[in-house]
């Protein structure tokens, strides 16, 4: 049963949040939707002394910004799914919330940059934002910092993320003058279950590609390219031979995985390309 | 240490107080004597504890009690729109339920999704209860029962 000794707070503001952080460290959590972090304290697996709401924080605005669009860590798949902004220039991420499994009610739920910080490698989250480019924006103690994306996720369940920093938002990089084609796919075995592989195929300016997979392995891992050089073969090529240590849980080992992945990863990249045309 | 939580529910204003670690679907069932959510797997995976948050569906064994003060939850005992008196009625005509345990959830996720899809397919009305868990397998009356309510909701064909 939870742990009965921790206290459950709601900052007013960003600066109230990052001094409970500095004051708590590692011993605190960040709550975005819940939908990850609330089972772990139910079941015990995580004590914190400290759990941190942050619906205060005035961080549910998707907005674009030059040429990024900043996507705040209180925005839910839901949100994502009804932003026109999102539809028109970051396709990628419209294409993956529909696809988050657990009903509406996880849709409006659970938020992209909480499921970036869980870092669990079969969500959807960590291999889109790869593709993406996007940078995973932080405040801690000692100020405010970005990540690239791809330098964020470093193992299962690990980021960048120091322990006394929370995320606050993504930023996504745009091409405002150019098309964007999009597609992301999962293999999974039912409707409800974790994936065995993701992978995620973005082109920009017509012929260039940027293909991230994971799920297969304990991080994201990502390619890119011209798109139509060597065809899809070329990024999954390219893909494979960064295949090191594959995830492996009930659902399906490694050596499943490292077969199925090449199949994914070019039915992914032949689904972007079918948009293009 | 505990909290004192202010709630609208199910049109009426309550408070009650509890610990930081008391999860909504607890406190709706004990502090609000509304037994209609169940707690299920209390993982967010069965949809037994579904309930309306300010107008938007949650599983309420995902957020601390705490988390909802100042919001408006609906729950089944509150619902009385016109979609659900048309799905109750369905749902008993097409014997949706056994044991009965999922059936809150599964009446809310189907009148949430009337909203958005009035004349949904049988594949459609599927898509829209991914979310909830019938342990009884018994689906194919569900779906069935959101088809008929759906049909005379469209048809007027409803008291």
């Amino acid at each position: 049963m939870l742990d009965p000794h921790f206290q459950y707070v709601e900052p007013q503001s960003l600066e109230e949040a990052v001094d409970l952080l500095g004051r708590f460290g590692g011993e605190a959590v960040v709550l975005g939707g819940g939908t990850m972090m609330v089972p772990e304290m139910t079941s015990d697996a995580r004590r914190p002394r400290v759990a941190i709401g942050i619906r205060r924080l005035d961080l549910s605005t998707i907005s674009q910004e030059n040429d990024e669009v900043i996507i705040g860590a209180g925005v839910s798949y839901t949100a994502l799914i009804a932003s026109e902004l999102i539809a028109r220039q970051v396709p990628l991420l419209h294409d993956m919330a529909r696809q988050i499994t657990g009903g509406v009610q996880i849709r409006n739920q659970g938020t992209l940059i909480g499921s970036a910080a869980f870092a669990n490698p079969t969500s959807d989250a960590p291999t889109c934002l790869v593709a993406l480019g996007a940078r995973i924006r932080l405040a801690g103690p000692q100020g405010q910092r970005s990540v690239p994306a791809a330098e964020f996720f470093l193992g299962a369940f690990e980021t960048a993320r120091r322990p006394d920093e929370m995320l606050t938002a993504v930023s996504v990089p745009i091409t405002k003058d150019q098309p964007v084609w999009a597609a992301y796919r999962k293999l999974k075995h039912a409707e409800g279950s974790w994936p065995i592989v993701t992978a995620a195929c973005l082109i920009t300016g017509r012929r260039h590609a940027r293909v991230a997979m994971g799920a297969a392995t304990r991080r994201p891992i990502v390619a890119s390219g011209e798109v139509d050089g060597g065809g899809p073969e070329t990024f999954v090529r390219l893909l494979t031979e960064q295949m090191q240590e594959c995830w492996e849980d009930p659902l399906a080992d490694g050596a499943y995985r490292r077969f199925a992945a090449p199949t994914l990863v070019a039915r992914t990249i032949a689904a972007a390309m079918e948009l293009r045309r | 240490m505990t909290i004192t939580v202010k709630v609208r529910v199910n049109g009426s204003e309550h408070q009650f107080e509890c610990g930081s670690g008391r999860l909504l679907i607890d406190a709706i069932r004990d502090e609000l004597g509304l037994p209609g959510a169940r707690a299920g797997c209390r993982t967010g995976d069965c949809g037994a504890c579904t309930v309306v948050r300010d107008g938007e569906l949650i599983k309420s064994c995902l957020t601390f009690a705490a988390a909802v003060d100042g919001c408006e939850i609906t729950t089944i005992e509150g619902s009385h729109s016109r979609a659900m008196e048309a799905l109750r009625q369905a749902f008993i005509e097409h014997h949706a339920f056994q044991c009965g345990f999922c059936t809150s959830g599964m009446l809310l996720v189907a009148e949430d999704f009337l909203k958005r899809a009035p004349q949904p397919t049988p594949r459609e009305i599927r898509d829209a209860l991914a979310g909830n868990i019938c342990r009884c397998t018994g689906y194919d009356n569900i779906v069935e029962a959101i088809a008929t309510a759906a049909r005379r909701l469209m048809d007027g064909d409803i008291k």
